[in-house]
């Protein structure tokens, strides 16, 4: 997979993640995050949960570098990304947008009809119209096509998938005015499987991770994320140092 | 003057200089208003792009957050450009 796609190509080395851009400060991997977690309990004291650093129970991610979440579809350990109802202990550990490659519907669109006046002046199409006219409508075209290409930009750069030490959580912006985020909690999934179908999926190495959950949303689909047989690995990964923290007890 | 020239179908004749105006100036104008009302309703979309913008931001946090917010304002500039430029040259 060439490295545009890939940002842990050139990123920078592991560091220990941070609540805030400004917190951020490196830390020994070895040693494990004691957090206050300062939920309730029965006897009304605050629970602690230790958090061990993801290089240590993750063989995916160990062989990951942290990256500054850019344009890139597959993001392990971004710094300085952040989401709406991120709890201050939680910690993204990878973020996910459709692979590039899915995205090349509408790039070919936009440069198709960017270059589309070029011809319609080469052939005098719209000579029947005063020059003025002419050159509106040309402003007017690029208008509605620069219009076009950043709808279709956001629409990949903030849908999005996140996978915390926590939860999954799915950002969804299908439309200008639709707006859906959901999220379940890693105990909660039962079962994680990876599909790549096509030509284009199988040379890219992209596809759809589908999660069942046992919550209210009972399926999360990761479409066309890329590598999606490392991310169903790091999720299941996730899930064993979940139980792994219940039967240690660190977290009451 | 104008009422000296009974408006009937022979008045849309093309012909130059035996008429106030011609066919062609009324399309022409017709035209104009409709780029300009699509102008407005542009501008107004542009706007909710922004709008949208902010939501987006404010959901996923990145570090380049104000580069895409930038992406929308030049997006309403150039919205609200076309408007001018169509009100002004046409």
């Amino acid at each position: 997979m060439p490295d545009i796609f890939d940002s842990s190509a050139n990123s920078t080395p592991p560091r220990e993640l941070g609540l805030k851009a400004e917190d951020a400060q490196p830390a020994e991997l070895s040693e494990p995050l004691e957090i206050n977690v300062g939920t309730s309990t029965d006897v009304g004291e605050a629970s602690t949960r230790i958090i061990r650093p993801v290089e240590e129970y993750s063989m995916v991610m160990r062989d990951e570098n942290a990256s500054n979440g850019g344009f890139h579809a597959f993001v392990p350990k971004p710094e300085n990304v952040f989401f709406a109802s991120q709890h201050a202990e939680e910690k993204v550990l990878l973020l996910l947008r459709q692979h590039p490659v899915t995205q090349l519907g509408w790039i070919f669109i936009v440069t198709f009809l960017g270059v589309l006046p070029f011809l319609f002046q080469s052939v005098g199409l719209l000579n029947f119209l005063p020059a003025d006219y002419q050159f509106a409508s040309l402003i007017g075209w690029y208008l509605l096509l620069f219009g076009y290409a950043l709808e279709s930009f956001l629409s990949w750069f903030y849908n999005v998938y996140i996978i915390t030490d926590e939860r999954i959580v799915d950002v969804d912006f299908s439309n200008l005015l639709y707006k859906n985020i959901s999220s379940a909690k890693i105990e909660k999934i039962e079962d994680v499987t990876n599909e790549a179908k096509g030509i284009l999926a199988t040379v890219f190495n992209f596809g759809t991770v589908k999660i069942q959950t046992a919550g209210t949303m009972t399926e999360f689909d990761f479409v066309n994320v890329p590598q999606p047989a490392k991310v169903a690995s790091f999720i299941n990964e996730l899930l064993v140092e979940e139980e792994r923290e219940r039967i240690e007890g660190r977290v009451n | 003057m104008l009422l000296q020239v009974p408006l009937t179908i022979n008045s849309f004749n093309t012909a130059p200089g035996t008429l106030p105006f011609d066919a062609s100036d009324l399309v022409l104008l017709f035209v104009k208003v409709l780029l300009i009302i699509a102008a407005l309703l542009y501008l107004f979309f542009a706007f909710l792009v922004t709008r949208q913008i902010k939501v987006m931001r404010s959901t996923v946090i990145t570090p380049y957050s104000n580069l895409i917010q930038l992406f929308g304002l030049v997006h309403l500039m150039f919205a609200f450009g076309v408007l001018l430029l169509f009100v002004i040259l046409l």
